[in-house]
């Protein structure tokens, strides 16, 4: 029996005169991971965005567990536990790789810090070694690594990831998603945008399509795999 | 806490004893070369532009915010705390018994100063708030209109002197060189420790990168207002220096080039270096009363002295800065007592380099509160 965690609703997003969700409405369920899947420019990071407040809907609710986040400014909604890692992931490349850890807290300070700081250790032991190097120095593996695990220093309770194997090679997407089912499978839900959708629907419990700004299509991701549409246009016949 | 408010002490009786040492210094006429003008162009004037390049530097090398009105917080602070002291605290004082003189002068200097900074600080907060969806030229502009505006409210108000400038202010800050130095080491110690709490990551996060700060839950708007309040109110108090050191004060003291010289020491300091912000606040103020030694020259039939070329030379060196170093001389660095200690360790008979320790969270883990 599963339990809704986050609830969009009717959501519309406009950049100026571009209309770029036009009524989304979508679930993420307690325990699961969602995916987001489209091409590129169909609104999955506009969602994203909405949803932690960095762009104001113009229509629309957005429900996280039983309040109405949708006009909360975007610190409130990283204190209740809406952590979300950007497209691109946006580390601060001028920092330490812990400065950038200890950043990821910055909501959620407390005295269980060297804990959060070692259970991130324990999933990416490559940031230990890496501790006191400039973020701007590592690979783009590394800093994908970095990204996520600074969002888990925010013991986040939704972690929405914003194409996290964007412009990684081919292993480290395995291994990305690997550590992404592992996050999930301690019990932490979440909402993945992927471009790679094959790789997305393979570790997702529930998908949605996205086209230019409206939900086409949403089933399990198993269904979705199978589906002959979805085959077509989205996993290369 | 308790080493906070021992360090303080000795700074402030360092300060002290330095004040009278140079005091004696000059008016014995100790060395031939220090006398009142050397005094007062090599020491007390680098001194405030220490000030106001640090306190600059929270709002444009900590936050990132390109703020061109840096002189009108001077002014604010100025032209208000010379009229409290003015049109209040002189009457006060002649009522003071003359044992209490002194003490009752101290500590109304001191409220004039608070005033001053206090109404530098709200002046802060009026500019920072509306300023805040602006950014990089457009902020530029505001800010240099918010400057421009107190300057000419200033220059039109006869209750501070209009054009003729506001004279006649109480001279308690007499001497000069404590309250100077005083307040420049106040505003590097408050910016240092801004820089060494975690608040001071949130400030150096919004400056690399707002979304992410965003996103990290870091309320972006409550920093970049705080550097604004916090920035104006020591411009605001080396303003009131300023005014109660001189006696008088002049419209033109507070123009437009005022606020282009502190971010140019900032640019080329570094910004979001503190010691860079203090190295090219007191350099390029020097370099500035050295290039009138220069003799005049004739250009087109017309004389010139070299330092009315100084904003020339000020543009010229922000482009070159750009062009060549960005970042500034210093960059992100500072100095300190840790840094002198690698410096020194890395002599050549030690190859072997001590591993990196694991920073511990406890200890900081106290020192960040939330907003
Ligand atoms: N800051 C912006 N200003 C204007 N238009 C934007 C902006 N960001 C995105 N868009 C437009 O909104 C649409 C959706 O973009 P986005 O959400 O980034 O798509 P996706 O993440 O699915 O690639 C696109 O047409 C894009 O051009
Ligand atoms: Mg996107």
């Amino acid at each position: 029996m599963s339990e809704t965690i986050l609830e969009v609703r009717d959501l519309h997003v406009a950049y100026g005169a571009i209309q770029a969700l036009k009524g989304v409405s979508l679930t993420v369920q307690r325990g699961e991971i969602t995916t987001i899947i489209g091409a590129n420019g169909a609104g999955k990071s506009t969602l994203l965005r909405a949803i932690s407040a960095l762009v104001r809907p113009t229509r629309g609710v957005i429900r996280y567990e039983t309040s109405d986040i949708t006009r909360l400014p975007p610190h409130r909604i990283v204190q209740m536990g809406i952590i979300h890692v950007p497209e691109g992931r946006r580390i601060f490349a001028e920092m330490s790789v812990y400065e950038n850890l200890l950043l990821g807290a910055y909501s959620q300070w407390g005295r269980d810090l060297d804990e959060r700081l070692e259970r991130v250790f324990a999933i990416f032991p490559r940031l230990k070694e890496r501790l006191n190097q400039r973020a701007g120095t590592l690979s783009g593996g590394e800093q994908q690594m970095l990204a996520i695990g600074r969002a888990l220093m925010a013991r986040p309770r939704l972690l929405m990831l914003d194409e996290p194997s964007l412009g990684l090679a081919p292993f480290l997407v395995r291994e990305i998603f690997q550590i992404i089912r592992q996050i999930n499978q301690q019990g932490v839900p979440i909402l993945l945008v992927e471009q790679n959708a094959h790789m997305a629907l393979e570790i997702a419990h529930r998908g949605y399509v996205l086209e230019t700004g409206r939900m086409v299509l949403t089933d399990t991701a198993a269904n979705l795999l199978r589906n002959p549409a979805v085959r077509e246009a989205y996993l290369g016949g | 806490m308790v080493r906070q408010i021992f360090w303080c002490g000795v700074a402030i009786a360092i300060c002290w004893a330095l004040d009278r040492l140079l005091q004696a210094a000059v008016y014995g006429q100790w060395f031939g070369w220090l006398t009142d003008y050397t005094y007062r162009a090599f020491i007390l004037v680098p001194l405030l532009f220490i000030t106001l390049a640090v306190s600059l530097n929270l709002i444009n090398g900590i936050t990132g915010q390109f703020s061109l009105g840096h002189a009108g917080f001077f002014a604010v602070g100025a032209y208000l705390s010379a009229g409290f002291s003015v049109y209040f605290a002189s009457g006060w004082l002649a009522q003071v018994p003359p044992a209490w003189q002194g003490v009752a002068q101290f500590g109304l200097l001191l409220m004039a100063a608070l005033i001053g900074a206090g109404a530098a600080a709200l002046f802060g907060l009026i500019v920072g708030i509306p300023t805040l969806r602006l950014r990089g030229d457009y902020l530029a502009i505001a800010t240099l209109g918010f400057g421009e505006i107190v300057r000419v409210l200033f220059e039109n108000l006869d209750l501070f002197g209009a054009q003729r400038g506001f004279t006649g202010i109480p001279t308690w800050v007499g001497f000069g060189f404590f309250w100077y130095a005083l307040l420049a080491m106040g505003c590097i110690a408050v910016s240092r420790n801004l820089l060494k709490s975690t608040h001071g990551l949130a400030f150096l996060s919004v400056r690399e990168d707002e979304t992410a700060a965003e996103v990290m839950g870091v309320p972006t708007t409550y920093y970049k207002v705080a550097a604004f309040v916090i920035g104006a109110m020591f411009a605001g108090a080396a303003g009131a220096l300023l005014a109660h050191r001189e006696g008088s004060i002049y419209p033109v003291d507070f123009k437009l080039d005022i606020s282009i010289v502190v971010v140019t020491m900032v640019v080329l300091g570094g910004q979001g270096s503190i010691t860079g912000s203090v190295l090219a606040g007191a350099g390029l103020k020097m370099l500035e009363e050295l290039l009138r030694l220069l003799p005049v020259v004739t250009l087109f039939g017309r004389e010139f002295q070299p330092s009315d070329f100084r904003m020339l030379a000020f543009a010229l060196v922000l482009i070159l800065m750009m062009i060549f170093r960005p970042q500034g001389l210093l960059g992100h660095r500072e100095l300190s007592w840790a840094t002198l200690r690698r410096w020194l360790s890395r002599s050549p008979k030690r190859a072997s380099v001590p591993p990196a320790e694991t920073p511990s969270l406890s200890s900081e883990g106290e020192q960040m509160r939330q907003p």
